[in-house]
Protein backbone atom coordinates (compact mmCIF):
# COMPACT_ATOMS: atom_id res chain seq x y z
CA UNK A 1 0.00 0.00 0.00
CA UNK A 2 1.29 3.43 -0.92
CA UNK A 3 0.44 4.92 2.44
CA UNK A 4 2.17 2.51 4.75
CA UNK A 5 5.16 3.58 6.80
CA UNK A 6 7.49 1.97 9.30
CA UNK A 7 5.21 3.31 12.00
CA UNK A 8 2.19 1.60 10.43
CA UNK A 9 3.70 -1.82 10.99
CA UNK A 10 5.87 -1.31 14.01
CA UNK A 11 3.32 0.34 16.33
CA UNK A 12 1.76 -3.01 17.23
CA UNK A 13 5.17 -4.47 18.02
CA UNK A 14 6.21 -1.47 20.06
CA UNK A 15 3.02 -1.79 22.08
CA UNK A 16 3.71 -5.52 22.56
CA UNK A 17 7.19 -4.82 23.91
CA UNK A 18 5.73 -2.26 26.34
CA UNK A 19 3.04 -4.75 27.35
CA UNK A 20 5.61 -7.48 27.85
CA UNK A 21 7.76 -5.36 30.11
CA UNK A 22 4.79 -4.26 32.17
CA UNK A 23 3.49 -7.77 32.68
CA UNK A 24 6.60 -9.75 33.52
CA UNK A 25 9.59 -9.19 35.71
CA UNK A 26 11.73 -10.49 32.82
CA UNK A 27 13.28 -8.10 30.38
CA UNK A 28 12.19 -8.30 26.79
CA UNK A 29 15.35 -9.99 25.56
CA UNK A 30 14.77 -12.13 22.49
CA UNK A 31 17.62 -14.04 20.93
CA UNK A 32 17.45 -11.80 17.87
CA UNK A 33 15.61 -8.50 17.56
CA UNK A 34 14.25 -7.24 14.27
CA UNK A 35 14.92 -3.75 13.04
CA UNK A 36 11.71 -1.67 12.43
CA UNK A 37 12.98 -0.82 8.96
CA UNK A 38 13.31 -4.53 8.10
CA UNK A 39 9.76 -5.16 9.22
CA UNK A 40 8.59 -2.42 6.91
CA UNK A 41 10.58 -3.79 3.98
CA UNK A 42 9.26 -7.32 4.48
CA UNK A 43 5.66 -6.13 4.68
CA UNK A 44 6.02 -3.79 1.76
CA UNK A 45 7.59 -6.41 -0.50
CA UNK A 46 4.87 -8.90 0.39
CA UNK A 47 2.26 -6.24 -0.42
CA UNK A 48 3.83 -5.91 -3.88
CA UNK A 49 3.41 -9.60 -4.72
CA UNK A 50 0.88 -10.27 -7.47
CA UNK A 51 -1.20 -12.60 -5.28
CA UNK A 52 -1.63 -13.00 -1.55
CA UNK A 53 1.04 -15.42 -0.32
CA UNK A 54 1.16 -17.99 2.42
CA UNK A 55 3.67 -16.86 5.00
CA UNK A 56 5.70 -19.29 7.07
CA UNK A 57 7.22 -17.83 10.20
CA UNK A 58 10.13 -20.16 10.89
CA UNK A 59 11.46 -18.53 14.06
CA UNK A 60 8.77 -17.01 16.18
CA UNK A 61 10.52 -18.29 19.31
CA UNK A 62 13.81 -16.55 18.45
CA UNK A 63 12.10 -13.15 18.36
CA UNK A 64 9.68 -13.67 21.28
CA UNK A 65 6.79 -13.58 18.82
CA UNK A 66 7.77 -10.35 17.05
CA UNK A 67 8.13 -12.10 13.69
CA UNK A 68 4.58 -13.32 14.22
CA UNK A 69 3.33 -9.81 14.98
CA UNK A 70 4.78 -8.48 11.74
CA UNK A 71 1.58 -9.77 10.15
CA UNK A 72 -0.83 -7.94 12.42
CA UNK A 73 -2.91 -6.43 10.87
CA UNK A 74 -2.80 -9.11 8.22
CA UNK A 75 -3.50 -7.35 4.96
CA UNK A 76 -2.54 -9.06 1.77
CA UNK A 77 -1.60 -12.48 3.09
CA UNK A 78 -3.55 -15.68 2.67
CA UNK A 79 -2.53 -17.35 5.91
CA UNK A 80 0.23 -17.38 8.46
CA UNK A 81 1.84 -20.63 9.43
CA UNK A 82 4.02 -20.65 12.52
CA UNK A 83 6.61 -23.33 12.76
CA UNK A 84 6.51 -24.27 16.41
CA UNK A 85 9.21 -26.62 17.50
CA UNK A 86 9.71 -25.27 21.01
CA UNK A 87 6.73 -24.99 23.31
CA UNK A 88 6.05 -23.39 26.67
CA UNK A 89 8.31 -20.44 26.22
CA UNK A 90 7.85 -17.65 28.74
CA UNK A 91 6.74 -15.13 26.11
CA UNK A 92 3.98 -17.23 24.54
CA UNK A 93 1.21 -16.63 27.10
CA UNK A 94 2.11 -12.93 27.16
CA UNK A 95 1.78 -12.68 23.40
CA UNK A 96 -1.52 -14.49 23.53
CA UNK A 97 -2.77 -12.20 26.27
CA UNK A 98 -1.61 -9.15 24.34
CA UNK A 99 -3.38 -10.29 21.17
CA UNK A 100 -6.58 -11.04 23.05
CA UNK A 101 -6.69 -7.92 25.16
CA UNK A 102 -5.15 -5.13 23.14
CA UNK A 103 -5.16 -5.83 19.43
CA UNK A 104 -8.49 -4.93 17.88
CA UNK A 105 -7.87 -5.34 14.17
CA UNK A 106 -6.10 -8.68 14.08
CA UNK A 107 -8.04 -10.18 11.18
CA UNK A 108 -5.74 -13.15 11.28
CA UNK A 109 -5.78 -16.70 12.47
CA UNK A 110 -2.49 -18.30 13.22
CA UNK A 111 -1.91 -21.88 12.36
CA UNK A 112 0.81 -23.69 14.24
CA UNK A 113 2.72 -26.35 12.30
CA UNK A 114 5.55 -28.64 13.26
CA UNK A 115 7.10 -29.02 9.84
CA UNK A 116 7.06 -27.22 6.52
CA UNK A 117 4.00 -27.80 4.35
CA UNK A 118 4.74 -30.01 1.39
CA UNK A 119 2.47 -28.31 -1.14
CA UNK A 120 4.07 -26.62 -4.12
CA UNK A 121 2.61 -23.16 -3.57
CA UNK A 122 4.46 -20.68 -5.78
CA UNK A 123 3.67 -17.76 -3.53
CA UNK A 124 5.13 -18.83 -0.29
CA UNK A 125 7.19 -16.52 1.83
CA UNK A 126 9.42 -17.86 4.57
CA UNK A 127 11.14 -15.83 7.26
CA UNK A 128 14.24 -17.12 8.94
CA UNK A 129 15.52 -15.24 11.95
CA UNK A 130 18.54 -17.13 13.15
CA UNK A 131 22.26 -16.93 13.66
CA UNK A 132 23.88 -16.73 10.20
CA UNK A 133 25.71 -20.06 10.64
CA UNK A 134 22.38 -21.88 10.42
CA UNK A 135 21.14 -20.14 7.29
CA UNK A 136 22.62 -22.58 4.77
CA UNK A 137 20.87 -25.79 5.68
CA UNK A 138 17.60 -24.06 6.53
CA UNK A 139 17.42 -22.27 3.19
CA UNK A 140 18.21 -25.54 1.41
CA UNK A 141 15.42 -27.24 3.32
CA UNK A 142 12.89 -24.61 2.24
CA UNK A 143 13.95 -24.69 -1.40
CA UNK A 144 13.77 -28.49 -1.39
CA UNK A 145 10.06 -28.23 -0.62
CA UNK A 146 9.31 -24.97 -2.41
CA UNK A 147 11.82 -24.16 -5.15
CA UNK A 148 10.16 -20.83 -5.94
CA UNK A 149 9.71 -19.56 -2.43
CA UNK A 150 10.89 -16.15 -1.31
CA UNK A 151 13.03 -16.39 1.78
CA UNK A 152 13.75 -13.45 4.04
CA UNK A 153 16.81 -13.98 6.19
CA UNK A 154 17.74 -11.97 9.25
CA UNK A 155 20.25 -10.76 10.35
CA UNK A 156 22.40 -10.78 7.24
CA UNK A 157 26.10 -10.78 8.18
CA UNK A 158 28.37 -7.97 7.12
CA UNK A 159 30.38 -8.34 3.92
CA UNK A 160 33.88 -9.56 4.50
CA UNK A 161 32.53 -11.72 7.27
CA UNK A 162 33.46 -15.40 6.97
CA UNK A 163 29.84 -16.42 7.48
CA UNK A 164 28.71 -14.16 4.67
CA UNK A 165 31.24 -15.72 2.32
CA UNK A 166 30.20 -19.26 3.19
CA UNK A 167 26.58 -18.23 2.71
CA UNK A 168 27.30 -16.91 -0.77
CA UNK A 169 29.19 -20.09 -1.59
CA UNK A 170 26.31 -22.23 -0.43
CA UNK A 171 23.85 -20.29 -2.57
CA UNK A 172 26.05 -20.76 -5.60
CA UNK A 173 26.23 -24.51 -5.00
CA UNK A 174 22.48 -24.93 -4.95
CA UNK A 175 21.07 -26.94 -7.83
CA UNK A 176 19.18 -24.07 -9.40
CA UNK A 177 20.27 -20.49 -9.60
CA UNK A 178 19.45 -18.55 -6.48
CA UNK A 179 20.12 -14.91 -5.80
CA UNK A 180 20.55 -13.02 -2.54
CA UNK A 181 19.73 -9.35 -2.34
CA UNK A 182 21.15 -7.42 0.55
CA UNK A 183 18.63 -4.69 1.23
CA UNK A 184 21.19 -2.37 2.85
CA UNK A 185 22.83 -2.02 -0.57
CA UNK A 186 19.66 -1.02 -2.35
CA UNK A 187 19.26 2.51 -1.06
CA UNK A 188 21.21 4.94 1.14
CA UNK A 189 18.19 4.96 3.43
CA UNK A 190 18.34 1.20 4.00
CA UNK A 191 21.80 1.45 5.52
CA UNK A 192 20.67 -0.02 8.85
CA UNK A 193 18.83 -2.93 7.28
CA UNK A 194 20.00 -6.45 8.08
CA UNK A 195 17.59 -8.12 5.71
CA UNK A 196 18.51 -10.47 2.91
CA UNK A 197 16.09 -11.75 0.29
CA UNK A 198 16.85 -15.10 -1.30
CA UNK A 199 14.91 -16.20 -4.37
CA UNK A 200 15.08 -18.27 -7.51
CA UNK A 201 16.26 -16.38 -10.60
CA UNK A 202 13.24 -17.71 -12.47
CA UNK A 203 11.19 -15.21 -10.48
CA UNK A 204 11.42 -12.01 -12.44
CA UNK A 205 8.92 -10.23 -10.21
CA UNK A 206 11.30 -9.81 -7.27
CA UNK A 207 13.73 -7.31 -8.87
CA UNK A 208 10.75 -5.25 -10.00
CA UNK A 209 9.36 -5.25 -6.46
CA UNK A 210 12.70 -4.14 -5.06
CA UNK A 211 12.93 -1.34 -7.63
CA UNK A 212 9.44 -0.23 -6.73
CA UNK A 213 10.38 -0.16 -3.06
CA UNK A 214 13.51 1.88 -3.80
CA UNK A 215 11.44 4.38 -5.76
CA UNK A 216 9.39 5.08 -2.64
CA UNK A 217 12.58 6.56 -1.21
CA UNK A 218 13.51 8.65 -4.25
CA UNK A 219 13.10 12.39 -3.99
CA UNK A 220 14.64 15.53 -5.41
CA UNK A 221 16.58 16.00 -2.21
CA UNK A 222 18.84 13.02 -2.13
CA UNK A 223 20.87 13.56 1.01
CA UNK A 224 24.11 12.31 -0.48
CA UNK A 225 23.76 14.66 -3.47
CA UNK A 226 22.91 17.48 -1.10
CA UNK A 227 26.00 16.68 0.93
CA UNK A 228 28.15 16.60 -2.20
CA UNK A 229 26.67 19.92 -3.36
CA UNK A 230 27.32 21.40 0.03
CA UNK A 231 30.94 20.22 0.04
CA UNK A 232 31.50 21.48 -3.53
CA UNK A 233 30.05 24.84 -2.57
CA UNK A 234 32.23 25.05 0.51
CA UNK A 235 35.35 24.10 -1.44
CA UNK A 236 34.52 26.74 -4.04
CA UNK A 237 33.88 29.40 -1.40
CA UNK A 238 37.03 28.45 0.46
CA UNK A 239 39.21 28.57 -2.66
CA UNK A 240 37.77 32.00 -3.53
CA UNK A 241 38.51 33.16 0.00
CA UNK A 242 42.04 31.78 -0.21
CA UNK A 243 42.68 33.62 -3.48
CA UNK A 244 41.35 36.82 -1.94
CA UNK A 245 43.51 36.27 1.11
CA UNK A 246 46.64 35.72 -1.03
CA UNK A 247 45.91 38.86 -3.07
CA UNK A 248 45.45 40.90 0.07
CA UNK A 249 48.70 39.61 1.55
CA UNK A 250 50.62 40.41 -1.65
CA UNK A 251 49.16 43.88 -1.69
CA UNK A 252 50.14 44.44 1.93
CA UNK A 253 53.69 43.24 1.24
CA UNK A 254 54.03 45.64 -1.71
CA UNK A 255 52.75 48.52 0.38
CA UNK A 256 55.21 47.68 3.17
CA UNK A 257 58.12 47.64 0.68
CA UNK A 258 57.10 51.05 -0.73
CA UNK A 259 56.86 52.52 2.74
CA UNK A 260 60.32 51.27 3.67
CA UNK A 261 61.88 53.17 0.72
CA UNK A 262 60.54 56.65 1.70
CA UNK A 263 61.11 58.43 5.08
CA UNK A 264 58.34 58.16 7.60
CA UNK A 265 55.90 61.06 7.52
CA UNK A 266 56.10 63.67 10.31
CA UNK A 267 53.02 64.36 12.32
CA UNK A 268 51.30 67.58 11.38
CA UNK A 269 49.72 69.42 14.27
CA UNK A 270 49.74 73.18 14.00
CA UNK A 271 50.52 75.99 11.60
CA UNK A 272 53.58 76.88 13.68
CA UNK A 273 54.91 73.41 13.18
CA UNK A 274 54.51 73.76 9.44
CA UNK A 275 56.41 77.04 9.57
CA UNK A 276 59.11 75.48 11.66
CA UNK A 277 59.45 72.60 9.24
CA UNK A 278 59.56 75.00 6.36
CA UNK A 279 62.29 77.00 8.01
CA UNK A 280 64.25 73.90 8.94
CA UNK A 281 64.23 72.67 5.36
CA UNK A 282 64.73 75.99 3.56
CA UNK A 283 68.05 77.93 3.29
CA UNK A 284 67.66 80.98 5.57
CA UNK A 285 69.78 83.16 3.26
CA UNK A 286 67.57 82.62 0.28
CA UNK A 287 64.16 82.92 1.94
CA UNK A 288 62.95 86.51 2.26
CA UNK A 289 61.06 87.13 5.49
CA UNK A 290 59.22 90.13 6.82
CA UNK A 291 62.12 90.67 9.23
CA UNK A 292 64.82 90.75 6.56
CA UNK A 293 62.91 92.81 3.98
CA UNK A 294 61.30 95.45 6.30
CA UNK A 295 63.94 96.35 8.89
CA UNK A 296 63.68 100.16 8.43
CA UNK A 297 59.89 100.16 8.47
CA UNK A 298 59.81 98.04 11.64
CA UNK A 299 62.31 100.43 13.28
CA UNK A 300 60.17 103.48 12.37
CA UNK A 301 56.95 101.91 13.74
CA UNK A 302 58.65 100.89 17.00
CA UNK A 303 60.25 104.30 17.62
CA UNK A 304 57.03 106.18 16.89
CA UNK A 305 55.09 103.91 19.30
CA UNK A 306 57.61 104.44 22.06
CA UNK A 307 57.55 108.20 21.56
CA UNK A 308 53.77 108.39 21.80
CA UNK A 309 53.46 105.99 24.75
CA UNK A 310 56.21 106.53 27.36
CA UNK A 311 57.52 103.64 29.42
CA UNK A 312 55.16 104.20 32.40
CA UNK A 313 52.12 104.01 30.09
CA UNK A 314 53.44 101.01 28.27
CA UNK A 315 53.95 99.27 31.65
CA UNK A 316 50.32 99.99 32.57
CA UNK A 317 49.24 98.53 29.24
CA UNK A 318 51.27 95.49 30.04
CA UNK A 319 49.64 95.14 33.52
CA UNK A 320 46.12 95.41 32.02
CA UNK A 321 47.01 92.86 29.36
CA UNK A 322 48.35 90.48 31.97
CA UNK A 323 45.22 90.90 34.12
CA UNK A 324 42.95 90.16 31.17
CA UNK A 325 44.89 87.23 29.84
CA UNK A 326 45.77 85.87 33.30
CA UNK A 327 49.55 85.83 33.08
CA UNK B 1 -15.44 11.26 9.96
CA UNK B 2 -14.91 10.28 13.57
CA UNK B 3 -11.57 9.16 14.84
CA UNK B 4 -12.86 8.66 18.37
CA UNK B 5 -14.62 5.40 17.62
CA UNK B 6 -13.32 3.64 20.69
CA UNK B 7 -12.09 4.84 24.02
CA UNK B 8 -8.58 5.98 24.73
CA UNK B 9 -6.85 3.66 27.14
CA UNK B 10 -4.39 4.89 29.73
CA UNK B 11 -1.46 6.11 27.73
CA UNK B 12 2.01 6.07 29.27
CA UNK B 13 3.49 9.31 30.61
CA UNK B 14 5.64 11.10 28.08
CA UNK B 15 5.39 13.54 25.21
CA UNK B 16 4.45 12.99 21.59
CA UNK B 17 5.23 15.96 19.37
CA UNK B 18 2.67 16.04 16.59
CA UNK B 19 3.41 17.75 13.28
CA UNK B 20 0.58 17.69 10.76
CA UNK B 21 1.94 18.28 7.29
CA UNK B 22 0.27 19.36 4.10
CA UNK B 23 2.64 20.38 1.30
CA UNK B 24 5.37 21.87 3.50
CA UNK B 25 8.25 19.86 2.07
CA UNK B 26 10.76 22.67 2.11
CA UNK B 27 10.25 23.76 5.71
CA UNK B 28 9.63 20.33 7.26
CA UNK B 29 13.28 19.54 8.09
CA UNK B 30 13.43 22.61 10.34
CA UNK B 31 10.44 21.59 12.45
CA UNK B 32 11.44 17.92 12.55
CA UNK B 33 15.00 18.73 13.50
CA UNK B 34 13.97 20.96 16.39
CA UNK B 35 11.39 18.47 17.62
CA UNK B 36 13.84 15.55 17.48
CA UNK B 37 16.23 17.63 19.56
CA UNK B 38 13.38 18.19 22.01
CA UNK B 39 12.81 14.43 22.14
CA UNK B 40 16.47 13.81 22.78
CA UNK B 41 16.56 16.30 25.65
CA UNK B 42 13.43 14.80 27.21
CA UNK B 43 14.86 11.30 26.93
CA UNK B 44 17.97 12.49 28.72
CA UNK B 45 15.65 13.35 31.62
CA UNK B 46 14.12 9.84 31.44
CA UNK B 47 10.90 11.14 29.95
CA UNK B 48 9.75 9.01 27.01
CA UNK B 49 9.06 11.02 23.89
CA UNK B 50 8.61 10.73 20.16
CA UNK B 51 7.63 12.80 17.13
CA UNK B 52 4.57 11.87 15.09
CA UNK B 53 4.34 13.43 11.63
CA UNK B 54 0.96 12.97 9.98
CA UNK B 55 0.98 13.71 6.31
CA UNK B 56 -2.44 14.88 5.13
CA UNK B 57 -2.13 13.65 1.56
CA UNK B 58 0.61 16.04 0.43
CA UNK B 59 1.34 16.34 -3.27
CA UNK B 60 4.57 18.31 -3.18
CA UNK B 61 7.29 15.76 -2.51
CA UNK B 62 6.85 15.69 1.24
CA UNK B 63 6.19 11.97 1.23
CA UNK B 64 9.48 10.61 -0.09
CA UNK B 65 11.31 13.10 2.09
CA UNK B 66 9.37 11.92 5.14
CA UNK B 67 10.02 8.27 4.25
CA UNK B 68 13.72 9.01 4.05
CA UNK B 69 13.69 10.80 7.39
CA UNK B 70 11.71 8.00 9.00
CA UNK B 71 14.21 5.39 7.78
CA UNK B 72 17.08 7.45 9.17
CA UNK B 73 15.57 8.66 12.44
CA UNK B 74 13.11 5.98 13.51
CA UNK B 75 15.33 5.01 16.43
CA UNK B 76 15.55 8.66 17.44
CA UNK B 77 11.78 8.71 17.79
CA UNK B 78 10.45 9.84 14.42
CA UNK B 79 7.09 8.24 13.60
CA UNK B 80 5.14 8.73 10.43
CA UNK B 81 1.57 8.28 9.28
CA UNK B 82 0.35 8.80 5.73
CA UNK B 83 -3.32 9.48 5.09
CA UNK B 84 -5.20 8.17 2.07
CA UNK B 85 -7.05 11.43 1.50
CA UNK B 86 -6.89 15.06 2.51
CA UNK B 87 -9.02 15.34 5.63
CA UNK B 88 -8.15 18.81 6.93
CA UNK B 89 -6.23 20.03 9.92
CA UNK B 90 -8.92 19.45 12.56
CA UNK B 91 -9.39 15.83 11.58
CA UNK B 92 -5.63 15.31 11.44
CA UNK B 93 -5.20 16.67 14.95
CA UNK B 94 -8.08 14.51 16.20
CA UNK B 95 -6.43 11.51 14.60
CA UNK B 96 -3.21 12.45 16.37
CA UNK B 97 -5.05 12.60 19.68
CA UNK B 98 -6.10 9.03 19.01
CA UNK B 99 -2.89 7.66 17.57
CA UNK B 100 -0.19 9.39 19.62
CA UNK B 101 1.76 7.15 21.93
CA UNK B 102 2.14 9.22 25.09
CA UNK B 103 -0.18 11.14 27.37
CA UNK B 104 0.96 14.63 26.45
CA UNK B 105 1.04 15.97 22.95
CA UNK B 106 2.68 19.07 21.63
CA UNK B 107 0.95 20.34 18.52
CA UNK B 108 3.15 22.30 16.18
CA UNK B 109 2.73 23.27 12.56
CA UNK B 110 5.12 22.08 9.88
CA UNK B 111 6.53 25.60 9.57
CA UNK B 112 7.01 26.15 13.32
CA UNK B 113 10.27 25.63 15.12
CA UNK B 114 10.48 24.39 18.69
CA UNK B 115 12.95 25.68 21.26
CA UNK B 116 13.96 22.22 22.47
CA UNK B 117 15.56 23.24 25.76
CA UNK B 118 12.29 24.59 27.15
CA UNK B 119 10.12 21.58 26.37
CA UNK B 120 11.13 19.86 29.61
CA UNK B 121 9.88 22.86 31.61
CA UNK B 122 6.56 22.87 29.79
CA UNK B 123 6.30 19.16 30.54
CA UNK B 124 6.92 19.81 34.22
CA UNK B 125 4.30 22.56 34.16
CA UNK B 126 1.56 20.41 32.66
CA UNK B 127 2.30 17.51 35.02
CA UNK B 128 2.32 19.83 38.04
CA UNK B 129 -0.83 21.78 37.15
CA UNK B 130 -2.75 18.89 35.55
CA UNK B 131 -3.91 21.43 32.99
CA UNK B 132 -5.39 20.51 29.64
CA UNK B 133 -3.08 22.90 27.92
CA UNK B 134 0.04 24.86 28.78
CA UNK B 135 1.43 27.46 26.43
CA UNK B 136 4.32 29.88 26.31
CA UNK B 137 5.61 32.79 24.28
CA UNK B 138 6.09 32.40 20.56
CA UNK B 139 8.47 34.52 18.52
CA UNK B 140 6.98 35.69 15.27
CA UNK B 141 9.42 35.77 12.41
CA UNK B 142 8.66 37.50 9.12
CA UNK B 143 10.05 36.60 5.73
CA UNK B 144 11.44 40.08 5.05
CA UNK B 145 11.84 41.94 8.34
CA UNK B 146 12.90 38.98 10.48
CA UNK B 147 11.88 39.43 14.12
CA UNK B 148 8.34 40.76 14.36
CA UNK B 149 7.69 40.42 18.08
CA UNK B 150 6.24 37.81 20.42
CA UNK B 151 2.72 36.61 20.94
CA UNK B 152 1.00 34.07 23.22
CA UNK B 153 2.08 36.55 25.82
CA UNK B 154 -0.70 36.73 28.39
CA UNK B 155 -2.79 34.42 30.53
CA UNK B 156 -6.33 33.39 29.73
CA UNK B 157 -8.72 36.30 30.18
CA UNK B 158 -12.22 36.94 28.94
CA UNK B 159 -11.21 39.25 26.11
CA UNK B 160 -10.14 36.09 24.27
CA UNK B 161 -13.84 35.74 23.37
CA UNK B 162 -13.36 38.79 21.14
CA UNK B 163 -10.05 37.86 19.61
CA UNK B 164 -7.71 34.92 19.93
CA UNK B 165 -4.19 35.37 21.25
CA UNK B 166 -3.25 31.77 21.99
CA UNK B 167 -1.75 29.71 19.18
CA UNK B 168 -2.08 25.95 18.63
CA UNK B 169 1.64 25.59 19.25
CA UNK B 170 1.31 24.35 22.86
CA UNK B 171 1.47 21.27 25.06
CA UNK B 172 -1.79 19.39 25.66
CA UNK B 173 -3.03 16.59 27.85
CA UNK B 174 -4.20 14.17 25.22
CA UNK B 175 -6.61 12.30 27.50
CA UNK B 176 -8.40 15.49 28.46
CA UNK B 177 -8.57 16.55 24.82
CA UNK B 178 -10.05 13.18 23.96
CA UNK B 179 -12.60 13.45 26.74
CA UNK B 180 -13.65 16.90 25.55
CA UNK B 181 -13.98 15.69 21.95
CA UNK B 182 -10.98 17.40 20.44
CA UNK B 183 -11.17 19.80 17.53
CA UNK B 184 -14.27 20.78 15.57
CA UNK B 185 -14.31 20.94 11.79
CA UNK B 186 -16.53 23.92 10.99
CA UNK B 187 -16.13 26.02 7.82
CA UNK B 188 -16.44 29.33 9.72
CA UNK B 189 -13.63 28.31 12.04
CA UNK B 190 -11.27 27.23 9.27
CA UNK B 191 -7.85 28.54 10.21
CA UNK B 192 -9.11 29.31 13.73
CA UNK B 193 -9.83 25.81 15.05
CA UNK B 194 -7.36 26.41 17.87
CA UNK B 195 -9.38 29.41 19.07
CA UNK B 196 -12.59 27.40 19.12
CA UNK B 197 -10.87 24.60 21.03
CA UNK B 198 -9.47 26.98 23.64
CA UNK B 199 -12.88 28.57 24.22
CA UNK B 200 -14.45 25.12 24.38
CA UNK B 201 -11.90 23.94 26.96
CA UNK B 202 -12.26 27.08 29.06
CA UNK B 203 -16.04 26.97 29.05
CA UNK B 204 -15.87 23.26 29.94
CA UNK B 205 -13.98 24.14 33.12
CA UNK B 206 -10.61 22.82 32.00
CA UNK B 207 -7.37 24.55 32.89
CA UNK B 208 -5.37 26.53 30.35
CA UNK B 209 -2.12 27.72 31.89
CA UNK B 210 0.33 30.31 30.66
CA UNK B 211 4.00 29.52 31.33
CA UNK B 212 6.24 32.58 30.90
CA UNK B 213 8.84 30.88 28.75
CA UNK B 214 9.62 30.67 25.06
CA UNK B 215 7.94 27.80 23.25
CA UNK B 216 9.29 28.37 19.75
CA UNK B 217 9.18 30.31 16.51
CA UNK B 218 6.27 31.04 14.22
CA UNK B 219 7.33 31.85 10.67
CA UNK B 220 5.09 33.98 8.47
CA UNK B 221 4.62 32.31 5.11
CA UNK B 222 3.40 34.24 2.06
CA UNK B 223 0.49 31.85 1.48
CA UNK B 224 -0.66 31.30 5.03
CA UNK B 225 -3.97 29.54 5.46
CA UNK B 226 -5.02 32.05 8.12
CA UNK B 227 -4.57 35.03 5.77
CA UNK B 228 -7.39 33.71 3.63
CA UNK B 229 -9.80 34.08 6.56
CA UNK B 230 -9.14 37.75 7.27
CA UNK B 231 -11.79 39.29 5.02
CA UNK B 232 -14.19 41.63 6.81
CA UNK B 233 -17.22 39.47 6.13
CA UNK B 234 -15.51 36.29 7.24
CA UNK B 235 -14.40 37.93 10.48
CA UNK B 236 -17.92 39.13 11.21
CA UNK B 237 -19.49 35.77 10.50
CA UNK B 238 -16.89 34.03 12.61
CA UNK B 239 -17.49 36.43 15.48
CA UNK B 240 -21.23 35.82 15.26
CA UNK B 241 -20.61 32.11 15.34
CA UNK B 242 -18.41 32.42 18.44
CA UNK B 243 -21.04 34.58 20.14
CA UNK B 244 -23.75 32.10 19.28
CA UNK B 245 -21.81 29.13 20.63
CA UNK B 246 -20.13 30.57 23.70
CA UNK B 247 -21.97 33.72 24.67
CA UNK B 248 -25.62 33.38 23.72
CA UNK B 249 -27.04 35.51 26.52
CA UNK B 250 -24.12 37.92 26.82
CA UNK B 251 -23.10 36.85 30.31
CA UNK B 252 -19.69 35.55 29.44
CA UNK B 253 -17.96 38.82 30.30
CA UNK B 254 -19.15 38.58 33.88
CA UNK B 255 -18.15 34.97 34.46
CA UNK B 256 -14.62 34.04 35.29
CA UNK B 257 -13.81 30.49 34.22
CA UNK B 258 -11.62 28.19 36.34
CA UNK B 259 -8.72 28.99 34.12
CA UNK B 260 -8.96 32.76 34.50
CA UNK B 261 -5.53 34.36 34.73
CA UNK B 262 -3.54 31.21 35.48
CA UNK B 263 0.21 31.68 35.13
CA UNK B 264 2.65 29.05 36.28
CA UNK B 265 6.37 28.64 36.36
CA UNK B 266 7.71 25.18 37.27
CA UNK B 267 10.45 26.63 39.48
CA UNK B 268 8.21 29.13 41.25
CA UNK B 269 4.64 27.82 41.18
CA UNK B 270 1.62 29.95 40.30
CA UNK B 271 2.62 33.55 39.70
Amino acid sequence: MANTTITTFYTTIEAYIDFYQKNTPHLFAPQISINPLDIFIIRQLVDFLPVMPTVVDMDSHATYGVSQLIWVPAWNIKKLLILNTISDDVWEPILEQYLNELVQDKEITFEYITQLPASGDRYIVAIIVDVPQNFSHRIQEIFRHHPEAIVFILPLPAYGDEVALSLMQMLQNLESNYVTISMREQSPFFGTSQLGVVYNTSRDDIPRMVTRLKQLYTSNHDFLSLLKLQIDLQVQTLSEKMIQHDNRQNQQKQEQQLQAMSPPPQPIATGNMINRLFRQNANPDEVPTFRTTSQPAIKFVRDTYQRIFPLSVRLRFRNIRMRILGF
Amino acid sequence: MSYFSHSLRQPPLGVTIVIPNWNHELVLPRSIRSSLMGVQLLREQNIPADVLVIDDFSRDGSRPLLRQLEALYYDDGLRLLFLNENIGISAVRNLAIHRARYQYILFMDADNELIPENLYHFYRSIVDTQATLVYGNIIRHGAIKGYLGTFNNESFQNHIFKQNYIDTFALYDRVQLFDTNGYIDHPLMAGHEDWELILHLATSGRLIVFVPMLMGYYYDLPTSRVDATRSQQHVMERQQYIERVFNQIGLRWHLHPNTHHLRYHPDVGYV
